[in-house]
């Protein structure tokens, strides 16, 4: 039997499912996620991506903690997947198909086989890729976000193609892919929130003209709401699917925003990793934030996921600082593991 | 950081003062092969596991048995990444005909799982592909499944070739962007040479010969006495205050017979190799018969934010004599981090043969114009490897607050400075061991260094320090203490922090001018006249060969009442090496002699 554990107390996980079923499956539905097994069996699996360590250097001997590790406990433990080496991981995302895809300096990496083998699908010309999306509803269309624009496969990473048209300069620190339009793309770059409404191929300003984008978020409950963290301004919300966008800064002292992750059950919960100032959460949407850094010992957290079998828990990715982890909502943290890393990038499926 | 990187290193460094004469092919082939055999003799005898002396045994024949075991030893555990992948491949195209089949089958494993990081900058790029190339080649028609990135033999080629014909044509087109490093010129020599002694593909194996020729002719033209002439790209400390250090003048010594005797193991592949410098190039590094003007075009390293254009172009000017060399890039952010904008080296003094000036800046910006880290922690990132990177003492930087401005001998920087930025101070270098270093009345600092005389005048007012050179206070790029080699140590550093600053630089050598005396003479009549303040740093000034520059920061540069336009220098315009920009071919010329390289055809004419 699975087990989750909720105040430091082991819960048969389905028991809990059954409890939540409802809820669980329109979460499911709200983020894109497929079930390819019985939903009472189901227990997502947390992909944590380990760009560094502060000990480590290129070449150098000592390389023990960077790459991929997946926890399939809600981050209690975790199995380090493929390689060893270090080639700068910084975000690892699985599609709908089991296929696990993986943003690193040395381009894109695909796996099919659950990391057992991996492939580089990417050229010599693809490279610091820093986010890799994945279609919900078409796992073999992918996006990469690099340091060099955007590349796209259509074809589950057999060749890949350049789509910058549009961008003045074509820094891109992450993507979003429209769940209810799967065609609408979104672009975090250095001069603002960008869009695509044709898959890539063309791109234009939506918003935040200037301004420096570091992660762009969807809500679970509302496809028209989207969320952004800028270098410097804080968070900017829109309501209309990008057309307009406002400040929401209440609450918030550290307005570098590396990061967001929305409760799946209780969208109005928010989280934000910061630098210098760790997490802050908001209870309302985003209208106003409190800081919740009790225990984190490092201030800036780069990844954040929240556990959709288990809401309150939390993993935190730090940069230089490791792996927090929070099981009652961001209130307290404990460290987790990866002790002076930098975790880059946490998803879930 | 870069004595990790090889593995089995050695270094030995023995002190010899006369500069090397310009001998005929025949004798410089026998003191050539003098050289390889006293290296190869160091490394076939060493006992260490590293795969130059893997590679020694097998190319030597020697003790084939011992090399097999110290192959396997030494892949037991890989790393290194691109670092590991050119001294693998390049000590089993040496043995594989000799090693045992065990040997040989975990040489071929570890290319299967072992994965090495592709790198982030043009160095690492050049040993990844070049190294990936002649692996798969050497493994040919084997399925994805037996190559560490999923790759066929067929992929890995084809990707590896196109990438480095894309590097060469980019490089002969607009210039290199990690161009002339003392430092980092291993890399890429290593890289073509490799291609152009051991490729199977014809067309591969030319292309690495002519990269070949063209990056050491890039440095025969500014090579003097073993040393690059500045500016560059990358250099590390203490190299850039101890010019000998750096890699590139071992490959000076083995191929140019200049500099110090090394056994240094960034020059045994190269050594092992057979491969061999054309003549011209030889005659082009060591003829200083006649004092030239090189002016060159680079490009800045890929810029991925905070910049208008991928890689900006940058300029060089370098005048050589036979006692020294200054050089200059025309300042502001051309690379990160190891910058050297400009300097002074000569003949006289090792191991402390330059003078140079700087602003120390760093910043995330800077950072993440090249490194897709966030910024705000890419400072901390950097100085974890890199340890004097935010030292407001260190000895390299690139600063968008620095200009510079070249004219034959003499040469104007200036600064702007923002208050606020990290520095706010200016730094000079001046060794220990000048022969004279007067500070005059009328303002000039008036150096003697055997022949060479450098003459400093500061445009604010400013303080000295001695430093002496132990190991308790002179760091590594590592931010450890570097244990010195040679007792002569230390420097006086030149410190002035007014925010709008400058100075003014005249060198002569005894045979331009006469005596040292005369040069001070001559100094002292030549004043500049400078005005700094914020937004408004300027100079004019008449050098002591009675010629007008005019100089306000950060752009406008005026000669004799002309504005000098540096948008309209060459990839090389200089007695010895002409490229155009746009034209992917190199005119080498030596006395009646003419080599052109030409990569759009891929083709070599005499």
């Amino acid at each position: 039997m699975m087990k989750v554990k909720k105040n430091s107390q082991e819960f048969p996980l389905i028991l809990r499912v059954e409890k939540r079923m409802s809820s669980w499956l329109v979460a499911v539905l709200l983020t894109g996620l497929v079930l390819s097994e019985p939903l009472v069996a189901r227990q997502e699996t947390v992909y944590m991506a380990v760009l560094n360590s502060r000990k480590h250097r290129i070449g150098a001997l000592d390389n023990p903690t960077v790459g991929l590790f997946v926890s399939t406990d809600a981050g209690a433990s975790w199995q380090h997947k493929g390689w060893t080496g270090y080639i700068r991981t910084f975000y690892t995302e699985a599609g709908s198909n089991g296929t696990i895809w993986s943003a690193c300096g040395n381009g894109v990496l695909r796996s099919t086989d659950n990391g057992k083998t991996w492939r580089i699908t990417t050229g010599g010309d693809v490279t610091e890729v820093l986010k890799v999306k994945v279609s919900p509803s078409s796992p073999k269309t992918v996006y990469a976000a690099t340091a060099y624009g955007v590349f796209k496969s259509t074809d589950h990473g057999t060749t890949w193609q350049q789509r910058n048209k549009g961008f003045g300069k074509p820094f891109v620190a992450d993507l979003l892919i429209d769940r209810s339009n799967e065609k609408r793309v979104f672009a975090a770059t250095e001069e603002g929130v960008f869009v695509s409404s044709n898959g890539g191929d063309q791109w234009r300003v939506a918003g935040l003209k200037g301004k420096g984008i570091r992660f762009i978020a969807q809500d679970p409950g509302n496809t028209a709401r989207l969320l952004v963290g800028t270098e410097e301004d804080g968070i900017n919300i829109s309501e209309d699917g990008g057309k307009t966008w406002y400040p929401s800064n209440t609450g918030l002292r550290h307005l570098t925003v590396y990061v967001i992750a929305m409760d799946p059950w209780a969208p109005a919960k928010v989280y934000l990793g910061t630098h210098g100032g760790g997490v802050y959460r908001s209870d309302d949407g985003g209208k106003s934030w409190t800081q919740k850094s009790e225990g984190l010992q490092n201030p800036d957290v780069h990844a954040l996921s929240v556990i959709p079998s288990s809401s309150n828990t939390i993993l935190a990715g730090t940069l230089n600082g490791g792996l927090y982890r929070s099981v009652d909502g961001g209130e307290t943290w404990q460290f987790n593991s990866q002790e002076e890393a930098q975790v880059w990038g946490l998803s879930v499926r | 950081m870069k004595s990790l990187l090889v593995f089995g290193c050695m270094v030995v460094l023995c002190v010899s003062g006369a500069s090397a004469q310009m001998v005929d092919r025949a004798t410089y082939l026998k003191e050539f092969q003098q050289r390889v055999k006293y290296l190869e003799t160091v490394y076939d005898t060493s006992q260490s596991v590293g795969f130059y002396q893997i590679a020694a045994r097998y190319k030597l024949n020697s003790n084939i048995r011992q090399a097999d075991s110290m192959f396997v030893e030494a892949l037991r555990v890989p790393t290194n990444d691109m670092f590991w992948m050119f001294p693998v491949i390049g000590a089993y195209i040496h043995g594989k005909d000799k090693m045992s089949p065990e040997t040989k089958a975990v040489v071929r494993n570890a290319w299967k799982t072992y994965a090495p990081y592709r790198g982030d900058t043009e160095n690492h790029w050049a040993m990844y592909y070049s190294s990936l190339f002649l692996a798969a080649e050497q493994w040919p028609n084997l399925p994805g499944s037996e190559w560490y990135n999923g790759k066929s033999s067929d992929e890995n080629r084809k990707e590896a070739r196109e990438y480095l014909f894309d590097w060469a044509r980019i490089t002969t087109t607009i210039g290199q962007g990690e161009f002339d490093s003392p430092d980092y010129f291993a890399e890429y020599a290593i890289s073509t040479i490799l291609l152009a002694q051991f490729a199977q593909d014809p067309q591969v194996k030319q292309l690495g010969s002519m990269m070949s020729e063209y990056i050491f002719a890039d440095f025969a033209a500014e090579h003097l006495d073993g040393q690059y002439l500045g500016g560059f790209s990358r250099i590390y400390q203490p190299a850039v205050y101890k010019p000998l250090m750096s890699t590139a003048s071992g490959f000076a010594w083995l191929y140019f017979g200049t500099g110090e005797r090394t056994s240094s193991g960034w020059i045994m592949v190269p050594a092992l190799s057979g491969y061999e410098l054309p003549e011209i190039i030889y005659q082009i590094a060591l003829d200083r018969s006649k004092t030239y003007i090189q002016k060159e075009r680079k490009r800045v390293r890929n810029v991925i934010r905070y910049g208008n254009e991928k890689n900006p172009p940058v300029y060089k000017y370098t005048y050589v004599t036979k006692d020294y060399g200054m050089g200059s890039l025309m300042g502001g952010i051309l690379q990160p981090i190891q910058q050297h904008t400009w300097g002074v080296r000569y003949t006289y003094g090792r191991p402390y043969t330059t003078i140079f000036g700087l602003h120390p800046y760093w910043s995330g910006m800077e950072l993440g114009m090249f490194f897709p880290e966030e910024v705000k922690t890419l400072i901390a990132d950097v100085v974890a490897s890199k340890g004097t990177y935010n030292n407001p003492n260190k000895w390299t930087s690139a600063s968008p607050f620095e200009r510079t401005f070249q004219h034959k001998n003499t040469l104007i920087a200036l600064y702007d400075i923002a208050p606020g930025t990290t520095a706010e101070h200016i730094n000079g270098l001046f060794p220990r061991n000048l022969e004279e270093r007067i500070i005059d009345p009328s303002g000039w600092i008036v150096c003697k260094a055997g022949d060479t005389y450098v003459g400093w005048y500061p445009l604010q007012e400013y303080e000295w320090k001695e430093e002496l050179e132990t190991p308790a206070n002179a760091l590594n790029d590592g931010g450890r203490p570097q244990l010195e080699r040679v007792k002569e140590t230390g420097i006086w550093r030149l410190r002035s922090y007014k925010l709008q600053n400058g100075y003014v630089v005249e060198v002569r050598s005894k045979d331009e001018i006469g005596s040292f005396e005369r040069f001070h003479a001559a100094l002292k009549k030549s004043v500049p006249k400078g005005t700094m303040k914020p937004g408004a740093v300027s100079v004019d000034y008449t050098t002591i060969g009675g010629e007008k520059m005019h100089f306000r920061f950060p752009e406008e540069r005026k000669l004799n009442g002309k504005v000098v336009d540096l948008s309209k220098t060459k990839l090389f315009e200089g007695p010895y090496l002409h490229a155009e920009v746009g034209s992917q071919k190199l005119t080498m010329t030596y006395k009646n002699k003419k080599r052109v390289l030409d990569f759009k055809t891929l083709t070599v004419t005499e």
